[in-house]
C-alpha cells in the first residue's frame, strides 16, 4: 500500500456553545493516498464539513475545538504544527473549493485580484507576472474570454463560472490535495455535472487527491475512489467506492443507499425512520442504534470499532 | 453613470426651494418680527421720554407714516410671496442679504464664524475616526472579553453624559473653579493673543478650545465605535474571510485585506457629511464656554427674529447636505464594484 498522503486519527472535535457541547467530530480515522479520490459522505450535520475544515485547522475557534488526534501531513502532524507553517501549506499543498462559491469570494475584489493573491503569498510573485499565471489558469478551468474575465467582479458571474474560479484558485499552486467541500450542492445538475468533469479532467492532469466532501451519493459513484459514510461524526463504514454500492454492511449506509431516489423498484421513497441523534449527549453505544431495525442490546451498550469484513472494507458495527 | 450624477445635481434645485419656502414661510408667521420688534422699541423710547403713559395712547403715538417706514426698511410693506421671489433673486446672486443685528452681509457674518466650527468640526471628525476605528477593530477582534466591556462602559458612559453638564463638571474640575486651574473658561484666545507668535497663538488657540473639544467630541464615540464593531464582525464571518484563510493568508492577513476593507464600506461612505463641518456648532457648549460659534449665531438669529442669517444658515447647510449626499453616493460607487448607479 502507498505512503499516505494524509492521515487522520481519532480527531475529536467540539462545539462548545454557552452551556452545551457540541460532540460534532467523534474518533474519526481515514487516510488519503496520492493521486485518489476519496469520497466522504453523510447527511447534514454528521460532522463531514467540520472534518474537511479541520484538515486546515479552519474550524472556527472559538466554539470549535479540537480535542484530540492527530491529522498527519506528509508526514508532519498538521495539528501541532506552527502557524507560520500551516499558513505556508494552506492554498500551496492543500487547497480547498467551498459549497457557496457567491459568498466564498470577497465581494469587493477582482476574481482574478484574488487569485493572484495566491501566488502573491507562496511564491511572492510580482502582479504582473501573477496575473499572466491567472490568466492561463482561468483559461484551463473553462473560462472562455480569460484576459478579459480576470478582471470580472464575482457579481458579474454565474454560479458554474464562480466555481471555476473557485477551482483554478485553489489549483493555482498546484496542491497534492484539494478539499471540495460540497463543491456543486449550490449548483444546477448540469453545471454540477461539468464541473465534475472538470474536476476529474484537472486530477488526471495533475495527479493531485481529491478529499470529496458530500451527500450526495450519486457523485460519490461517479467520482470516488474509495468511501467513507460518516454518522454522528464518526466513520461508520469504509471502503472502495464498487463493494460500498454493491455491498454496503453497515445498516445506515444500507439505508442511505435505500433512500436515493429512484433505488427501490417499488417507486416509493425510503426513508431511515427517526432523526439524528442528539450531538450534545453521545449514548454510550452505537449513535445509529436508535434507528437500527437490526439493533441488539449490545448495539445500545458499547460503541463497535472498525472491523476489515473484506480487504479495504471497514465496517463499525457489532453484526460484523 | 454620468446622467445619472447630473440628474442628481439638478433635483437639487427643486429640493432647495421646496426647504427654503417651508422655512421662509414658518419664519414670517412667527410672531415677533422686526418691524414689531422695532415698534417695541419706539415705544420704550417714547415711554422714557414720555414719562408714565399707558399703552392705549402710545399705540397711536407712532403715526402709520412711521410704520410704514419701518416696514418698508425690511421690505414688509409687500406681500409674503414677493418678498420670498426677491429673497431668491438675491440667492441666485449669491446674496443672502443684511443681517439686521449686525447690519452687516449675511456672508460676513457666517464667515466670522467658520473657524470655531472648523476647529470643531475637523477636530471632532479626524478624533473621532481615530479613536472609533481602531477601537472598534480592537472591539471586534476581542469581542466579549473584558476590553470589550469595559470599553463599551466607558463610551456609552461619553454618550449619555449631556455635553452641558460635561462642560460643567470640566469647568469646575479642571477651570480653576474648586480644584485645578489647567485651563481657561471663556473665549477662545486670551487677551494677548495679538502679541503672540504664530505657535503661540496656535498653542493659545487650542487651550482655549480644549474643553469644548473634549464636550463636543465624546458623545461621537459610540455610534461610530459600534458601527466599526459590528460592520466588522460582520465581514469576519463571512465566507470569504474563510477563504482568505484556505489560501494561505495569515489571520491579520486576511483581516486586513479582506475583512476591514468590507467593513469600512459603510462608514467611508460616509464621508461626504464632511463638508458639512464648516458649519458645526453646538449651542450649550458654545454657552458654557462663552465661545461665538455658529451654534449661538444661528439660536440668536431665530431668537431675535433676524430673517436674513436664519434664512442663510439653512440655505449653506441645506446646500452642504445636499452636496454631501451626492459625494457620498459617489464615494461608494467608488469603493463598492456592486454599485452601479444608472
Amino acid at each position: 500500500m502507498a505512503k499516505p498522503l494524509l492521515q487522520v486519527e481519532d480527531l475529536n472535535i467540539v462545539f462548545e456553545t454557552g452551556n452545551q457541547t457540541i460532540h460534532a467530530v467523534n474518533g474519526v480515522s481515514f487516510r488519503i493516498l496520492p493521486g485518489e479520490t476519496f469520497g466522504l459522505v453523510g447527511e447534514s450535520g454528521c460532522g463531514k464539513s467540520v472534518t474537511a475544515l479541520s484538515l486546515m485547522r479552519l474550524v472556527p475557534s472559538p466554539p470549535g475545538k479540537i480535542l484530540s488526534g492527530r491529522i498527519v501531513w506528509d508526514g508532519r502532524d498538521l495539528l501541532s504544527m506552527p502557524t507560520a507553517e500551516l499558513i505556508r501549506l494552506r492554498g500551496s499543498e492543500i487547497g480547498m473549493i467551498f459549497q457557496e462559491p457567491m459568498t466564498s469570494f470577497n465581494p469587493v475584489q477582482t476574481i482574478g485580484s484574488q487569485i493572484a493573491e495566491v501566488l502573491a503569498v507562496h511564491e511572492k510573485m510580482p502582479p504582473k507576472e501573477a496575473r499572466e499565471l491567472v490568466v492561463e489558469i482561468l483559461a484551463k478551468v473553462g473560462f472562455h474570454d480569460p484576459s478579459r474575465q480576470v478582471d470580472a467582479y464575482p457579481h458579474q458571474l454565474s454560479g458554474g463560472m464562480r466555481q471555476r474560479a473557485m477551482i483554478a484558485m485553489a489549483l493555482i499552486c498546484h496542491p497534492k490535495l484539494l478539499i471540495a467541500d460540497e463543491p456543486t450542492t449550490a449548483l444546477d445538475v448540469t453545471i454540477q455535472a461539468q464541473i465534475l468533469e472538470l474536476l476529474r479532467q484537472l486530477q488526471e492532469e495533475t495527479g493531485m487527491a481529491i478529499l470529496m466532501i458530500t451527500h450526495n451519493l450519486g457523485i460519490v459513484a461517479e467520482t470516488a475512489d474509495r468511501v467513507a459514510v460518516m454518522y454522528g461524526g464518526k466513520v461508520v463504514e469504509t471502503a472502495p467506492v464498487r463493494p460500498l454500492f454493491r455491498e454496503a454492511r453497515h445498516p445506515y449506509t444500507v439505508g442511505l443507499l435505500k433512500s436515493v431516489p429512484g433505488y427501490d423498484e417499488t417507486g416509493n421513497l425510503y426513508a431511515i425512520p427517526g432523526q439524528i441523534p442528539d450531538m450534545t449527549e453521545l449514548p454510550p453505544g452505537c449513535l445509529f442504534a436508535a434507528r437500527c431495525h437490526r439493533a441488539t442490546e449490545v448495539c445500545r451498550q458499547r460503541c463497535p470499532e472498525l472491523k476489515e469484513v473484506a480487504p479495504g472494507h471497514w465496517v463499525a458495527c457489532w453484526l460484523y | 453613470m454620468k446622467s445619472y450624477f447630473l440628474k442628481r445635481i439638478l433635483l437639487m434645485i427643486p429640493t432647495l426651494i421646496g426647504i427654503t419656502v417651508v422655512c421662509f414661510l414658518i419664519m414670517q408667521m412667527v410672531p415677533g418680527g422686526p418691524v414689531e420688534q422695532a415698534i417695541q422699541k419706539m415705544k420704550l423710547a417714547a415711554q422714557t421720554e414720555g414719562g408714565v403713559a399707558d399703552s392705549g395712547t402710545l399705540q397711536t403715538a407712532i403715526s402709520k407714516e412711521e410704520l410704514e417706514n419701518i416696514k418698508r426698511y425690511y421690505g414688509f410693506d409687500q406681500p409674503v410671496m414677493v418678498r420670498y421671489w426677491n429673497w431668491l433673486r438675491k440667492l441666485a446672486r449669491l446674496d443672502l442679504g443684511t443681517s439686521y443685528i449686525y447690519e452687516k452681509p449675511v456672508l460676513e457674518v457666517i464667515a466670522s464664524r467658520i473657524p470655531i466650527s472648523l476647529t470643531f468640526g475637523l477636530t471632532g471628525l479626524f478624533l473621532t475616526y481615530l479613536v472609533c476605528i481602531p477601537l472598534g477593530i480592537q472591539k471586534a477582534l476581542r469581542h466579549g472579553e473584558p476590553f470589550d466591556h469595559w470599553s463599551s462602559v466607558l463610551i456609552f458612559l461619553g454618550y449619555s453624559v449631556p455635553a452641558f453638564a460635561l462642560a460643567v463638571i470640566l469647568i469646575v474640575l479642571f477651570g480653576g473653579g474648586s480644584f485645578l486651574n489647567l485651563f481657561p473658561v471663556a473665549g477662545v484666545v486670551s487677551d494677548n493673543f495679538e502679541e503672540l507668535s504664530l505657535l503661540g497663538k496656535i498653542i493659545d488657540y487650542l487651550h482655549h478650545m480644549f474643553l469644548p473639544l473634549v464636550c463636543y467630541t465624546i458623545g461621537g464615540f459610540a455610534s461610530l465605535t459600534l458601527l466599526m464593531k459590528n460592520s466588522l464582525m460582520e465581514q469576519l464571518n463571512q465566507d470569504y474571510i474563510r477563504t482568505a484563510l484556505a489560501k494561505g493568508l495569515s489571520y491579520q492577513q486576511a483581516l486586513f485585506r479582506h475583512g476591514l476593507r468590507n467593513a469600512l464600506i459603510p462608514i467611508a461612505t460616509n464621508i461626504g457629511m464632511i463638508i458639512g463641518v464648516v458649519l458645526s456648532g453646538a449651542l450649550l457648549i458654545e454657552t458654557v464656554f462663552t465661545i461665538d460659534g455658529m451654534g449661538l449665531l444661528g439660536y440668536q438669529a431665530i431668537v431675535n427674529r433676524d430673517y436674513p442669517v436664519a434664512l442663510g444658515l439653512t440655505v449653506i447647510s441645506s446646500v452642504l447636505m445636499l452636496v454631501g449626499r451626492v459625494i457620498s453616493d459617489f464615494c461608494l460607487m467608488l469603493v463598492d464594484p456592486r454599485v452601479k448607479f444608472q
